[in-house]
């Protein structure tokens, strides 16, 4: 039983959520007895039961023995034919046993980026009380890629004891991802049957738009912001002037050269540090962006200059046409960003937000010639991926 | 975690296999297939590469890639060699391909080769020798092998490869140290019932499994021997049963189920109806005329009858000892195990197999009847009347004249034969028309006057037959001597008379009650022709004389040699080997049936008893207390049995409880998730109401449950 996670459902408790077999999911043990008796002879859907190739020459043998021993009535043969359906039948109980009491859950990490590889964590527990649990394999994927990754453990697993298998999923598109659990597959005890549960555990994903090379030169458009206005004294560390020195000038504002020189006093008098907080306003109408591989990269630019600026204490806030306004303060408003990004298509509604539009530090993307992509503010053009 | 690495558990995978070899090879060591120089050479290599795998590694690939096409040539050169036989060349075949993958750095699918080859040999070692050492190879072969897999499926790498063993630097004190680091006793503990598990199962299984009495031919060609022991042949010459005597190994065991068995049974095997100076043979005619039968049952409906009963006698009759088969002189019915070609000569009324068995023959016969008659033949009236014939008796050639049943009162002729014979019977007081019963006494007290019982008899040199210069000389002497000089004594006094060769009496085991026929029992005795009863068998050798009588007779009468030694304690498992599984049949399935069912109906009246007990008792006590109104009397009574009852109620009720209480919150959940997954609300908008109750009874902790969840979830069910 297979249960899928959904991220961000408002209101409810932490889920930590086990999957299990589904052996024994009944109230009543003799009800419990049943199912699982008639489960061994007709195993539910998604569960599987055939024979490895050891297993089929096993069976050959069997049937070979078996037609001598009905036909010459040879107990030596019956003996054979005995032990040889014992094994199987052992095999089978024990392929059984190795699932029963197993739990996994599926967990990830937070990001994932397209091009890059993301850890996913698969962690079991064996909670049985005597029995240990030995070679199991996952089968893990996602709904939209091509194949099936295996995770084998291949460690004892006693009573009671955790494991992690680690996997690195690398996406290859930007959007809403499911990773799976696909089945479980063991061979164990002897490679005689292969037993396989499947069914799918998923747990939903954002991928965000792969990281791009870019260009963008941020101080030309805050010089020219700046330029004609007085510049501000305040406590950065470029210098303006000098003065005489006042009572109450922190002494730390002391130039000593100045003071040796002139034989009095002299406080320094340095440049208000001006922060240059950008926003970042993504248009996807359709209309702009009529080219999709643009329209990636536009997102891919948006995403990793939002990064970087952010990196720089330079990203004040981002805001996806349709979409709610983010002010950027805490790491998660940029991720709130990203998963945006993540998720966005192009659409046709040229929705604009009043507010941003008047923001004179907005970037805006347009689409460039030979499919680059130009970030813009009111001044012009001020980089380029 | 401090596990095995994958080039220790191939290792142990190897070794393992390696075990699974030595198993097979050791049970093959003792068919007589020609194998044992290749099968000796085997088991030396395959222990020389456990103890030092290191030089297994270093053989060059090379040499393994040419080794097959040498191995194809001998392999179909022994073939052509063998003329005809193929078991044999067969089985070298299997020893020299189990060696090639035993000596090499296997893959897992060699290793499942070896392993399917080495099951090959274990099977077949069974098949041919039904010997108890099978189980004991079974029950070692198994762990062995399933060790094997299972360290397969261990070593399974995460690309499904298997990493090869790597014995550089190998020591086995390094791999058991870890190992025994590695060592988990729960794992052990499973593993032993595991195999515990098995086996019962396979006993389950064993005995549960019909058996159908079809009885057809072995899908194996039998494993004959060349030769049998010289006593048993058509020919036997003195001395050669003598030979036989100081052999102590078992020849035959007997397993009876009749009552009243006797205590020295003669086991009839081979009858010589014609003599030469030199011994006993069969005559040409008997040896040629006889009927070929196919079957694995034989019913033999000629007069005189075994006896009414359907009493059980199982002779498990060991190989290279003869083709002629024990029985005694009269039974009812002969069965094999599987179809079996036998030539019945319907002359003597014995039964020759179509080939000496190599290993352990199982014969089964009904209604056996040891009183020392053979009914007439179908070709002994001639004799009736017939006087003696003389013929030259230095060698067998006048059989060429002298034909069956007339070979019967052959008499060796010329003088010094003659002078000899008639002192005999002179001596021995024969009169004209004297019954056979008599004249069988006399000639019998004659021989055994003043002479005794000696392996070791030396005859004086003379003109006259061997045997007859024993007779003149009065030394002591054999029960080949003794019968042999009855014969021609018998036929001179006008009495037809045949030597019989087989085994008499035997050891009683003492543990699981059965005969121990040993070499040392074989001997020689007489037939002689009355008229008003048939071949009447005459034991002229001193100390067979004297009928013990039955078992239980001599056991009590000191007369019966009962054998409690650890040998017999040995030899009867495999008896118990022979019973339990070798003869294990239909009939043995429904006796254990019966069994099973006469057991359960026991238990059923047992139970039945208690309660007729209790109710009786309570009967008494309501009519007591109905008469005095006296309650404390009855009280104890009462008291046990509802405090009992309340016990097994309160205990069940308080389990069952605690279950529910436990199952019910995950029951309920797994009702909401497989809604959930069943109308696969991902998708829908968040805010659903419904949706909104069912994730909460999922996932939520059960204070944020709404009333009567399993209510809602059904609500929730229709509306979704």
């Amino acid at each position: 039983m297979f249960r899928r996670i959904r991220n961000g459902v408002p209101g409810m408790a932490e889920k930590l959520d086990w999957a299990d077999p589904g052996y024994f999911s009944g109230e009543s043990r003799i009800g419990n007895s049943v199912r699982v008796l008639v489960q061994l002879i007709r195993p539910p859907r998604g569960h599987r039961t055939i024979p490895t190739k050891t297993g089929s020459m096993l069976i050959l043998v069997t049937i070979g023995v078996g037609t001598a021993a009905f036909n010459s009535g040879q107990n030596i043969l019956y003996l054979a034919l005995s032990m040889f359906l014992s094994t199987i039948l052992v095999s089978g109980l024990l392929s059984w046993l190795n699932f029963k009491g197993c739990r996994w859950k599926l967990d990830c990490g937070r990001h994932f980026r397209v091009g890059e590889p993301s850890p996913v964590y698969l962690e079991i527990k064996n909670t049985k009380r005597y029995l240990p649990t030995y070679a199991l394999t996952f089968l893990t994927g996602t709904k939209s890629g091509k194949g099936t990754h295996s995770l084998l453990l291949n460690e004892r697993m006693d009573p009671g004891c955790h494991n992690r298998l680690d996997w690195y999923f690398v996406p290859d598109r930007r959007g809403r991802e499911s990773i799976q659990i696909k089945g479980m597959v063991s061979c164990y005890p002897f490679g005689f049957l292969k037993k396989s549960i499947s069914d799918s555990y998923t747990k939903e994903v954002i991928v965000w738009p792969a990281r791009v090379p870019y260009q963008f030169s941020g101080d030309k458009a805050g010089r020219r912001w700046q330029f004609g206005k007085h510049r501000r004294k305040g406590d950065g560390v470029e210098l303006i002037s000098l003065r005489d020195y006042r009572s109450g000038d922190s002494l730390r504002r002391i130039h000593w050269k100045a003071t040796a020189r002139l034989g009095k006093l002299q406080t320094r008098e340095t440049e208000q540090e001006h922060h240059q907080a950008f926003s970042i306003l993504v248009d996807p109408s359709r209309i702009l962006w009529a080219n999709e591989e643009q329209f990636e990269r536009m997102c891919s630019f948006a995403g990793t200059l939002a990064e970087d600026l952010y990196q720089h204490d330079q990203l004040q806030s981002a805001h996806v046409l349709g979409m709610k306004r983010v002010v950027v303060g805490a790491i998660e408003d940029l991720y709130t960003f990203l998963d945006q990004l993540g998720t966005l298509d192009r659409d046709g509604s040229g929705e604009q937000s009043p507010a941003m539009e008047h923001s004179p530090l907005t970037v805006r993307f347009i689409p460039g010639p030979e499919g680059t992509v130009l970030a813009r503010m009111e001044e012009g053009i001020l980089g380029q991926a | 975690m401090d596990r095995l690495e994958q080039a220790e558990l191939s290792a142990i995978r190897w070794f393992l296999g390696q075990a699974v070899l030595l198993v097979a090879l050791s049970g093959s060591f003792f068919l007589e297939l020609g194998a044992n120089l290749l099968i000796s050479v085997a088991i030396v290599l395959v222990l020389i590469s456990c103890m030092s795998p290191r030089p297994v590694e270093n053989i060059p690939s090379m040499l393994w890639r040419i080794l097959p096409g040498f191995l194809l040539i001998g392999i179909v050169t022994d073939f052509l060699l063998a003329g005809g036989d193929l078991l044999a060349p067969l089985f070298r075949m299997v020893i020299l391909l189990s060696l090639y993958r035993g000596m090499q750095i296997r893959t897992p699918r060699e290793d499942l080769q070896l392993l399917l080859l080495s099951l090959f040999l274990l099977i077949v070692t069974g098949v041919l020798s039904q010997e108890v050492t099978f189980a004991i190879q079974l029950l070692a072969f198994a762990p062995a092998a399933m060790g094997m897999l299972f360290a397969v499926n261990l070593a399974a790498q995460d690309n499904g490869s298997i990493k090869e063993p790597v014995f550089k630097g190998f020591r086995w004190g390094l791999l058991l140290h870890r190992v025994r680091r590695r060592f988990d006793y729960r794992t052990f503990y499973s593993g032993i019932l595991l195999f515990l598990l098995m086996t019962g199962m396979s006993l389950l299984f064993f005995i549960l499994m019909p058996r159908f009495d079809i009885g057809a031919a072995l899908p194996f060609p039998r494993l004959k021997a060349s030769t049998s022991l010289s006593g048993f042949t058509d020919r036997v010459e003195y001395g050669d049963v003598v030979s036989i005597l100081e052999d102590d190994g078992i020849a035959m065991r007997v397993d009876v189920e009749a009552p009243d068995p006797p205590a020295r049974p003669y086991w009839r095997m081979l009858v010589l109806d014609a003599y030469y100076d030199g011994g006993f043979l069969v005559s040409p005619r008997v040896a040629r005329e006889h009927r070929e039968v196919d079957h694995y049952r034989f019913e033999f409906t000629h007069p005189g009858r075994g006896v009414a009963d359907q009493s059980i006698w199982t002779i498990y009759f060991e190989g290279s000892v003869s083709s002629y088969l024990p029985a005694s002189e009269r039974f009812n019915e002969l069965r094999f195990n599987n179809r079996t070609t036998l030539h019945l000569h319907d002359l003597t009324r014995v039964h020759q197999a179509d080939e000496i068995n190599a290993t352990t023959l199982s014969l089964r016969y009904t209604g056996m009847q040891f009183d020392g008659v053979v009914p007439f033949g179908i070709d002994d009236d001639p004799l009736l009347g017939m006087p003696p014939v003389y013929v030259d008796t230095s060698g067998p050639e006048y059989l060429k004249d002298v034909a069956y049943p007339s070979t019967q009162l052959s008499v060796p002729g010329g003088p010094e034969n003659q002078r000899i014979l008639r002192a005999a019977l002179d001596q021995a007081g024969l009169r004209e028309a004297m019954p056979v019963e008599k004249i069988t006494e006399r000639l019998v007290d004659f021989l055994q006057a003043g002479r005794g019982y000696s392996l070791q008899s030396r005859i004086p040199d003379g003109e006259a037959d061997r045997v007859l210069r024993w007779v003149e000389s009065g030394r002591p002497g054999h029960c080949e001597l003794y019968a042999g000089a009855f014969v021609l004594l018998a036929r001179s006094a006008g009495v037809p008379a045949r030597m019989v060769t087989g085994f008499v009496g035997g050891d009683w085991n003492g543990f699981e009650n059965y005969y121990m026929v040993r070499h040392r029992n074989a001997h020689a005795w007489c037939e002689v022709l009355d008229p008003h009863r048939g071949w009447v068998r005459v034991d002229p050798t001193p100390g067979y004389g004297l009928d013990p009588g039955s078992v239980d007779e001599a056991m009590a009468g000191g007369r019966l040699s009962i054998d409690r030694t650890f040998g017999a304690y040995l030899d009867s498992l495999r008896i118990l080997w022979f019973r339990r599984v070798i003869q294990f049949d239909q009939s043995d399935q429904e006796e254990m049936a019966e069994l099973a069912k006469s057991a359960g109906l026991k238990g059923f009246s047992w139970f039945k008893e208690i309660l007729g007990r209790v109710k009786k008792r309570w009967d008494r006590d309501v009519e007591f207390v109905s008469t005095t109104g006296d309650w404390m009397k009855v009280l104890k009574d009462g008291v046990i049995v509802i405090g009992f009852c309340a016990g097994i109620l309160t205990t069940v009720f308080l389990m069952l409880r605690k279950r529910r209480v436990a199952h019910y919150e995950s029951r309920v959940r797994r009702q909401a998730g497989r809604l959930l997954r069943e109308r696969d609300l991902r998708g829908l908008p968040s805010g659903v109401p419904e949706a909104e109750v069912v994730e909460r009874i999922r996932y939520g902790p059960v204070s944020a449950w709404p009333a009567d969840p399993v209510a809602r979830i059904r609500d929730c069910r229709k509306a979704l």
